[in-house]
Order: C-alpha cells, then structure tokens, then sequence
C-alpha cells in the first residue's frame, strides 16, 4: 500500500457529485471541503437529503466525481475504475458501517462467515481464527461466529458489522447512522466500542447523523451540511458553544436535550426564515 | 430443503409419484414385455389380456410396451426443455441485475420477443429448420419457456442485488461472480426450483401436445402424447385405448404442480402463478 | 380535574405470553402523558388497547379496565368502540405515508372523514378541511396534493388534522415523530403543544426518546418488558432516576448528547 502523502487520512477538496441520470440528474453536493486525521472523530450532520450519504458513498467509489478530489490515505478516489477500484476495496483502507445491521449482514450466512468474507475474497489463510481475533477486538465472543443475525441481538449484531470492517484493516471507519437503529444500552456500548478503537487503532472515523442531539458527544469534530454544501466545520465543543450558520442554530436548538436548553419556538421560526432568505 | 420437503404431505406424496415416473422410465424398458416397436398382424386392438396388460393397439403393438418406452422419450423431452430454458433464462436473469443497464435492456428485449412467438408455429418452424426430431422441438420449447426463468430469476434477485450485505461484500473487493455465487444465488435458488417443478410439468404436457400432433417425434417411436393420438383414433375400436396414456400425463403434471406448490410452502418463495391468484383472490 | 383516562391493570397476552403486565395509567383532561421504551417494552401494545386496535391474536387480560370519560372501553365489541376511536381519541402513528391513501389528495381524505363522521356537506366540509390543514400549518396548495408529493413532515401535520379533526378529548402520538429530521420534529412538537394550549386536548405521546418525552408532557412513565418501571414528572426522572434503566437513558444523553458540550446539567 502506499504511503500518505499529507497527514489527512481523507481528503476531501471542492467535491461536486451528481446523480439520477438523464433529465432528473440533480447536483447533489456543491464543492465540499471536508478533511479527516488519524484518531479523529468527525461527525457529518445534515437532514435527509442534505448529501450525507451520497458524501459517504462518494468516498467509497460509488459515485462519479463532477468536480473536485477525494483522497483517502493518499489515494485519488474519483480517478479509480475497474480494476484499480477492486483492489482499492481490496486494500480495506477504508470500511463502512451501514446503519441497520439486520440489512448488511446477509440473513442466510453465520455471523463468522460474514466477517471472513473479507479474508476469503483476498485468499487470506486462517481465517477462522483471525475471525475469532475481530470478534475479541469487538467485546464479542467467539462463538457467535456460529449464530446467523436473526438469533443474535441488534447490539451483537451491530459489533459483528464493525468486526467485518475492522478484519479488513482499515485506517479510516465510515459509520452511517450506526447505532439510530439500536436501544439505549446498545447504543452506549457500541458509541463505547467506537471511541475505544479509534484510541487503540487510531482510526480516523467520519460519524453520519441526523440525530445531532444524542451522538454529538462522540465526536471531536463537526461538519454540518445543509442542501449539499458545508456550512460549519469545527471543533464540536465550539460549534455547539458558537454555532455560526443560522442552520446550525437551529439543528442544535431542536434537538431534543435532557437539559431544555433547546430554542423555544420564536428564536427557531426567525431562525428558518433567515435560512429561506439564503 | 429436502428434509422439510418430505416431512409436507402434498410434498412427500408428489415426490413419490415423481419417483415412481422416473423409475419407470429408467427401468421400463428393461421391464417392457415386448419390444415396443414389434408389430403382430394376428392381434389388433386387443382388450387388456393376461398376455397384453393393456392389451394392444391399430398396429398389435403391447401398449404397456410402448407406455414404458414412451416415458423415457417423453421424460427426458421434458427435462430437456426444461435444460434449455433454466440455462438461457436464469442466467441472463441473474446477470441482468448485476451487469448494468445495458445488459438488463438487450436480455429484457429479447426476452419480450421470445414471449411474442406463437408457440406451435415455433415449435413447427424450429424442426422445419433443424430437423424433425425431438431434442429440436424441445430446443424450441426451452426456449419459450426460458422469459418465464428469466423473470422469476430477475425478481427474486432484483431486491437482493441492492442489498447493503451485497453492497458490502463488493466495498470488499469481491469480484461479481463471487457476490453472485455467494449472496444472490442463495435467495434466488428457491424461487428457482419452485419454477422448475411447476415448467417442468407445464413442459410435459408441451411434449403430448407435440408428439400427439406429430412434431417432434418420428412415427414408430413411442411417446405419451404419440400413443394418446393414434389410441384416439381408434376411440370406437378400444374406448378405453387414450385412458392410461392420458392418465399418466395427468399424473405427472399433477405431481409437478403440487412438487411446486410443496416447494413454495417450504421455501416461502413466490410461485409463478402466486401473484396472478393474488390479484383474482382480491378481486 | 376529573379523568378522561383511567387505565387499571392493563396486560396483553399473545397466547401464553404476556407482553403487557399490570400497567395502570391516569389522564386528566387535558393533560399530557409521555411514554418511554424502547421496541418491544409494550409501549404501542397500550395505545392499541386504547384505540381497541390490538394486532389479531392478542388479547387484554380478564382484570383489564380502560376507562374514557367515565365509560368502560373493554368489553365493547368494534361497532361500539368506533365511535371512541373514530371521534373522541385521535391517532398517529411513526408513518403517516402509509396511513394516506396514495391516490387522493390529502384534502379530499379529510374532507371526507368530515363528511362520513362529521355529517358535513360537500361544500362544507372541503372549507372545514382548508382550515383544518391551515390550522396545522400547512399552505393552502397541500389539499390538492397527493401524499407522495410532501414531506415526511407535511405529512405527519395531514395526519395530525385528520386526528383532530373531529375535535377528540385525546390524541395518541405513537413514535409520531421518530421517523422525522431533528428540525421537523421540533416543528411537529409544537404544533402538538400549540394544539393542546388552543384546544384543551389530552395528549399521549410515545416516543423512544426520553428527551422528546420530557420536553413536552406533565408526566412520564418509563416502560420496559411491558411494565412500568418509573413514573413521576419529567423533572422527578430526569433528577432522580430510580431505575437503573431510567439511569441509563439519562447516561446516554449525558455523555453522548449535545449535554456533554454544555456546561450545566
């Protein structure tokens, strides 16, 4: 693999990305600037359809590039195709942790089996025990790898999902949405889990929500993204202290918190109608 | 599957009927009395004796002979078609969801044109072209049977291809066939032989109506469908001549069907014909 | 106040299962009532015995009371329950598109509940309908569009004004805004809020989510395993969680919500 050339682990720079085709293509991100380092937590928040996950996806190779570069551990994403693309994945630097476990693991296969994949496809040996070795890493035991998803619970099975990711290697996690589908003590272990690997690997992880309220104490940083464009960027303890984009005000100031420090209504409506007038 | 498959009544009852067609077209010759083409002038038309079972037929041929012979021909007509039509439509189904739009449009188009042909007229064109025998019109009849592999293949596979476990396993590097062979074949497979079971009926009783019109088949060599036609021409003669031919054809396709329906319930899998009922039961 | 809901001794059985035991549940009129649990904590089950809408093959137990407006509901058979369910106790549930009907406009789908329980006019009831969809913030071009063509959150608000439209004593929000952005949530929040302050409804609300709870009902019950684990105000809960779930749901909050970043709590 190659060495990075900048201390980023991805690199995002003036990212335009459409989709749908024909007529009903639409520019989905306008020109995103997003950076991520080593051991670094950088939650991506927006509403449906401000771009979050095409944003992921992008970052993946899923989509084509308009305009602009991402670079992941060094490598150009956007110009990969074919067999360069494979062996990129092939290469696991980066992994992604979808939202709802219960759809990401196949329904039909043993846990282990799903989390061998990896290793099967690149024709690594041993793969049993290096299976046992990514269940270890995430706080599952071992013989679990002979349960299928439906007989584990979602918490299990979210840390199955994670240990697929982690048996490829990566230096960087995309989690989307990876604990809205969990209950409350599932969520805190695996919100633990995270924050415990990316001590131990130091990881870099880019953490998709909408749900600022309950996962923004995660991150070390926030981006903020409204209707394709990045519209706050920074340390989250001073995003949340001094949110400067009305959209930002007005995300903090609705998410449902414990302490009632949310807006009441009038600061909220002024603030959306100064989010029409932009 | 096979063990839930034997532990379903309709199922197990319908695999044996099976088993007991297959055996007898595998050993039936070796069991056949007389030789099933050997004509004798001196006994036409018989009525079931101890010497003809099922006595014989306008030529003085054993019909229980020729019952035999005839479920080898007809069988492997079956399967045959049967063959054809599995490899030229769930392959492309299988692929049209994977590969692309392209792909996905040519197979569909094809496939559409394939549901056009008017299926004696292909049959009787295919063997005018090819030959007149009966791998030629089975051949013809895989291939009109293929568009209906091809989109229960494509249906069970579309809502897979797009799963996020797909979707992994190729952000792992896994090359298509590998995802395919892996992921999407699993669910489709089901689908898939719930179809065979209730084609492979369908195709049997395709293989009568040709042999009973004499596409397909060359005259002396026996088969269900041939035997229903010659006995029905000689109705007045021996009334009860088209009963056993007709019967076992009956049989098999029945035990086909409720092959189909057993595997459905097994599988949950949607049978070919499961949404069409839907759509009369609503109604 | 007198009580609009009484609730004594609610259990549902599936067979030999039971999934809600012995819960008991007052509502003034009026008065605002937040459950908390998580899938399969009995949370919806108890809606469902109120609206008399449980799933087929489950059942309330024998000891089972609920009380509305000083009438027994148990033991109703549906024709008697409709008028209950239909006039006096609104609903929404987590995910309005499905509960519009994907060919008729949304106006005219209020319009004719207004007509089919209100008794109104043609005429009158498209009027009434405009306000209604007016009154829950929606623009007046909504009425001649059809669900697919709105928000998630305009939608919800459709269903919100087919709940109330014919002015219940109680509306059940189950997970009504779960499936909604954090900003629209807030905005549906309110509008609930705005509608009890305007009308004097009762409001039931259900949610996963202790904040959303807490943030809008005068009483909280904290459910789990279809039994109650906590109940007392928001303040009372969120002060002095007795149950070591309840602390958890707080603890969640506290060190990975937008508390973490704040300096009180």
């Amino acid at each position: 693999m190659s060495e990075p050339s900048g201390p980023e682990l991805l690199s995002v720079r003036d990212l335009a990305v459409s989709l749908g085709r024909g007529r009903a293509r639409r520019e989905i991100l306008h020109g995103i600037d997003l950076d991520v380092r080593p051991g670094e937590i950088v939650g991506l928040v927006g509403e449906t359809g401000s771009g979050k996950t095409t944003l992921a996806r992008t970052v993946l190779g899923l989509n084509g590039i308009d305009r602009g570069s991402v670079r992941v551990a060094g490598t150009d994403v956007g110009g990969l195709r074919g067999r360069a693309l494979r062996g990129f994945r092939m290469g696991g630097s980066v992994q992604y942790v979808f939202q709802d476990p219960l759809q990401s693991l196949d329904p039909d296969l043993t846990l282990g089996r799903s989390v061998g994949e990896v290793l099967e496809v690149r024709g690594i040996p041993d793969i049993e025990d290096r299976v046992a070795g990514a269940f270890r890493q995430v706080s599952l035991d071992p013989a679990l790898a002979a349960r299928r998803p439906s007989e584990v619970s979602g918490g299990q099975r979210q840390r199955a999902a994670i240990a697929r990711a982690m048996i490829a290697g990566p230096r960087l996690l995309l989690c989307d949405e990876p604990v809205s589908a969990l209950d409350a003590a599932h969520r805190i272990s695996v919100l633990e889990l995270l924050i415990r690997l990316r001590d131990e690997q130091e990881l870099g992880m880019v953490f998709v929500s909408h749900d600022l309220g309950s996962v923004a104490g995660i991150t070390d940083r926030l981006a903020v993204l409204h209707r394709g464009r990045i519209v706050e960027d920074g340390p989250t303890a001073e995003v949340v202290a001094e949110p400067r984009h009305p959209y930002t005000r007005l995300l903090l100031g609705s998410a449902p918190t414990l302490d009632g420090a949310g807006l009441d209504r009038a600061s909220r409506a002024a603030l959306r109608a100064e989010l029409e007038r932009l | 599957m096979l063990r839930s498959l034997l532990r379903h009544r309709l199922g197990a009852g319908c695999l044996a009927v099976l088993a007991l067609v297959v055996l007898l077209a595998v050993f039936g010759p070796l069991l056949a009395p007389y030789d099933p083409l050997a004509q004798d002038g001196t006994a036409l038309l018989q009525a079931p004796s101890a010497a003809h079972l099922l006595g014989t037929d306008n030529l003085g041929r054993d019909v229980l002979s020729r019952l035999l012979a005839g479920s080898t021909l007809s069988l492997l007509a079956a399967l045959e078609a049967v063959a054809v039509g599995l490899v030229i439509g769930v392959v492309p189904g299988l692929l049209s969801v994977y590969l692309g739009r392209p792909f996905e449009w040519v197979t569909l188009r094809i496939m559409d044109a394939f549901v056009t042909l008017p299926f004696l007229v292909f049959a009787v064109a295919m063997t005018a072209l090819l030959g007149n025998g009966l791998t030629q019109a089975m051949l013809a009849v895989g291939i009109l049977i293929s568009p209906a592999f091809y989109r229960v293949t494509r249906a069970a596979a579309f809502p897979v291809a797009s799963a996020p476990y797909v979707e992994a396993a190729r952000l792992s590097g896994a090359p298509a066939l590998f995802v395919l062979r892996r992921h999407v074949w699993p669910k489709v497979a089901p689908a898939v032989a719930v179809s065979t079971a209730s084609l492979l009926g369908a195709s049997l009783v395709i293989v009568s109506s040709l042999t009973f019109l004499g596409i397909g088949i060359r005259p002396p060599a026996p088969t269900w469908g041939g035997m229903l036609a010659t006995n029905l021409e000689y109705l007045f003669a021996r009334p009860t001549g088209p009963l056993v031919p007709a019967l076992l054809i009956i049989v098999t396709v029945g035990a086909c069907n409720g092959l189909a329906d057993a595997l459905r319930d097994v599988t949950g899998a949607p049978s070919l014909l499961s949404s069409a009922r839907k759509g009369l039961a609503r109604v | 106040m007198s009580d609009l809901l009484t609730v004594r001794n609610l259990s549902v059985h599936a067979g030999e299962e039971t999934l809600v035991r012995g819960l008991d549940l007052d509502l003034a009129r009026g008065g605002s009532l937040g459950i908390v649990g998580e899938s399969g904590s009995g949370k919806s089950l108890t809606c469902r015995s109120v609206l008399g809408i449980l799933p087929p093959g489950l059942t309330t137990g024998p000891g089972t009371s609920i009380r509305f407006d000083g009438a027994e509901l148990t033991g109703l058979d549906p024709l008697e329950w409709l008028p209950y369910r239909a006039d006096r106790i609104g609903a929404v549930f987590q995910d309005p598109g499905s509960y519009l009907n994907p060919s008729i406009p949304v106006g005219r789908q209020l319009a004719e509940v207004l007509r089919v329980r209100g008794g109104l006019g043609r005429r009158a009831a498209r009027e009434r309908a405009a306000e209604l969809l007016a009154d829950v913030g929606l623009p007046g071009r909504v009425a001649g569009q059809y669900a697919h063509e709105l928000s998630g959150g305009m939608q919800q608000r459709v269903m919100i004004a087919i709940a109330v439209c014919r002015e219940p004593d109680l509306l059940i929000a189950d997970e009504a805004t779960t499936a909604l952005d954090v900003t629209v949530q807030a905005e549906v929040l309110d509008l609930l809020a705005d509608l009890r302050e305007r009308t004097g409804l009762a409001l039931v609300l259900v949610s996963h989510d202790l904040a959303v709870v807490a943030q809008v009902c005068d009483e909280v019950l904290v459910l789990r395993d279809g039994e109650v684990l906590e109940r007392g105000t928001p303040a009372e809960v969120l002060r002095n969680p007795r149950h070591e779930y309840t602390r958890t749901l707080v603890d969640a909050h506290a060190r990975f919500g937008i508390e973490r970043f704040r300096s009180h709590v």
